[in-house]
């Protein structure tokens, strides 16, 4: 007896491709990204009155037009945190727990985790549009022909200038959330004085707090942009492919992001 | 191989550009010289723009060695570039694979600012040299979608020639032009075959093509892909009769 559409065998077979495809689909990504921070280490100075004005656009359309929407979710969620710990602290008379809570969750988590989340939104998925039409469009092909590395000229100023969006957009994002959570208490006449606020932050932080977050703000910022852009050239695309691709890149990169911030969970156990 | 010939197939296999899979054309055996004007026929799939791909060095055959300024493409190693790709230029067909979000200027500037490390500013009298010599001027700010396909394929000539290229592979660049298009082209190569000759560094044009009609008076040798095979006419009237053979070439763009 032959197996049915709905059989186990079939979910199984099912089952089986997708792991084995995304097993390859990762090997691929890594070889993408190696082949990236090559260009970056041997060619960054390279042909540079061409590449900088690009890594700045990056920038700017990937850090500087979403600081006001970072910095607006920056102050809701620390009204919001602030409002709920500090009302349930009191309750508890454990208020002194207040600025290790603000460290794990806006510094450690939200900040970095919020931040990439939008920076995927708004320039990881106008990436793979770009990249893909032009992979479609012939003009990576037309780059080629010029002797123009499309890796050096398309992925690299991405690959730096997301990361470096995503880690500048998370500091701003964790100040406006702290001195958000401040200003929220202040008028709710909780009785938390700035110093002591600010001092109760401060004996959470360490060093290493610090050292992680950068880490991990510039590693989002990169996962996205080498995702998105080996979603966008890494295979040759027809236009109406680039929907569905752009859909993948999304999920690719999330799923990217979220397992980088697990492991770096085991780095937090140990400071 | 002798020392004029710049580029050399040798028992290659083309596969198709959106299909790696399909074999189009099998045991190409070909070399091109310096300063020779190469007209390359076929029909629709014959697998014309996949072999100028090959023999410009931008796609791997799937068999056989093809060596460019007597060096082995596919025995390269990456560090060294497999091609000096700025001797090389290559204009696609159906619009020429402009930068959509680039200037006319800035598209055509493009390899020469890359490779020599250039600022906009010095690299514009050699836009609009060109520019000129094209007939184009005022156009440098226009971006690709403002042009129609025929002008499109005639920024992506000028920024192919940016650079001083020794061979120059033509993809079906008369494809859907009016016989006034098709005159400005054919002009305008001779024209720039003429100069480099008389500069002493003659360029080598590789032109494909549904027939042989334009090209009959102005291109040197002649080539054929049929039935999966690659074969040179020799002959005059073989180069007549193909003609007739091949039918009218498709319409697909408005002409210039």
């Amino acid at each position: 007896m032959g197996e049915t559409a709905h059989s186990p065998e079939r979910y199984l077979d099912l089952l089986g491709y997708r792991v084995v495809e995304g097993a390859l689909r990762v090997r691929d990504m890594a070889a993408f990204a190696l082949i990236t921070l090559g260009v970056v280490l041997t060619r960054f100075g390279a042909s540079r009155r061409v590449i900088h004005p690009l890594l700045f656009a990056q920038i700017r359309q990937a850090g500087l037009r979403l600081l006001p929407m970072l910095l607006f979710l920056g102050v809701t969620v620390g009204l919001v945190i602030i409002g709920q710990t500090v009302a349930l602290l009191s309750r508890v008379g454990a208020e002194a727990l207040i600025g290790t809570v603000m460290v794990t969750v806006v510094m450690r988590e939200l900040g970095p985790l919020l931040t990439a989340i939008v920076v995927l939104a708004r320039a990881g998925t106008s990436n793979v549009v770009e990249l893909g039409t032009m992979r479609a469009m012939g003009e990576v092909s037309a780059l080629e022909s010029l002797g123009v590395d499309p890796i050096h000229y398309l992925v690299m100023p991405r690959m730096l200038g997301l990361a470096a969006s995503v880690f500048c957009l998370a500091t701003y994002f964790v100040l406006a959330a702290v001195l958000s959570g401040w200003v929220f208490a202040f008028l709710q006449d909780v009785p938390l004085r700035p110093a002591a606020y600010f001092a109760r932050l401060a004996d959470a932080l360490r060093w290493q707090d610090f050292v992680l977050f950068g880490l991990k703000t510039l590693l989002f910022g990169a996962v996205i942009a080498v995702v998105s852009c080996y979603h966008g050239l890494a295979r040759p695309l027809r236009i109406e492919e680039i929907s569905s691709v752009t859909e993948r890149a999304v999920i690719d990169s999330v799923v990217g992001c979220v397992l980088l911030d697990a492991l770096f969970l085991v780095g937090y156990v140990f400071i | 191989m002798s020392a004029r010939t710049q580029v050399e197939l040798a028992g290659v296999d083309v596969s198709g550009l959106d299909d790696p899979g399909r074999v189009l054309v099998r045991d190409v055996s070909w070399g091109i010289e310096r300063g020779e004007w190469w007209a390359i026929g076929g029909g629709p799939a014959s697998g014309k723009s996949a072999l100028l791909s090959v023999a410009a060095g931008l796609s791997p055959p799937v068999r056989g060695a093809v060596r460019i300024f007597g060096r082995d493409v596919g025995r390269t190693h990456d560090s060294e570039p497999a091609v000096a790709r700025q001797e090389i230029g290559f204009v696609f067909e159906s619009g020429g694979g402009l930068l959509g979000r680039l200037s006319v200027a800035e598209n055509i500037a493009l390899p020469l600012r890359y490779h020599q490390n250039l600022d906009p500013a010095q690299a514009q009298a050699r836009v609009d040299a060109l520019l000129r010599q094209a007939g184009l001027e005022g156009l440098g700010a226009l971006v690709p979608s403002q042009l129609t396909v025929a002008l499109r394929q005639r920024v992506a000539l000028l920024r192919a020639l940016a650079v001083p290229v020794q061979i120059l592979f033509l993809d079906s660049p008369f494809r859907g032009l009016a016989p006034s298009g098709i005159r400005w082209w054919l002009e305008f190569l001779r024209e720039l075959r003429a100069r480099r000759v008389a500069d002493g560094e003659p360029v080598s044009l590789i032109t494909s093509s549904y027939d042989f009609h334009a090209l009959r008076e102005d291109a040197e040798r002649f080539a054929v892909l049929e039935r999966e095979r690659f074969r040179v006419l020799e002959a005059a009237d073989e180069v007549a009769a193909y003609r007739e053979d091949a039918g009218p070439p498709p319409q697909t763009s408005n002409g210039c």
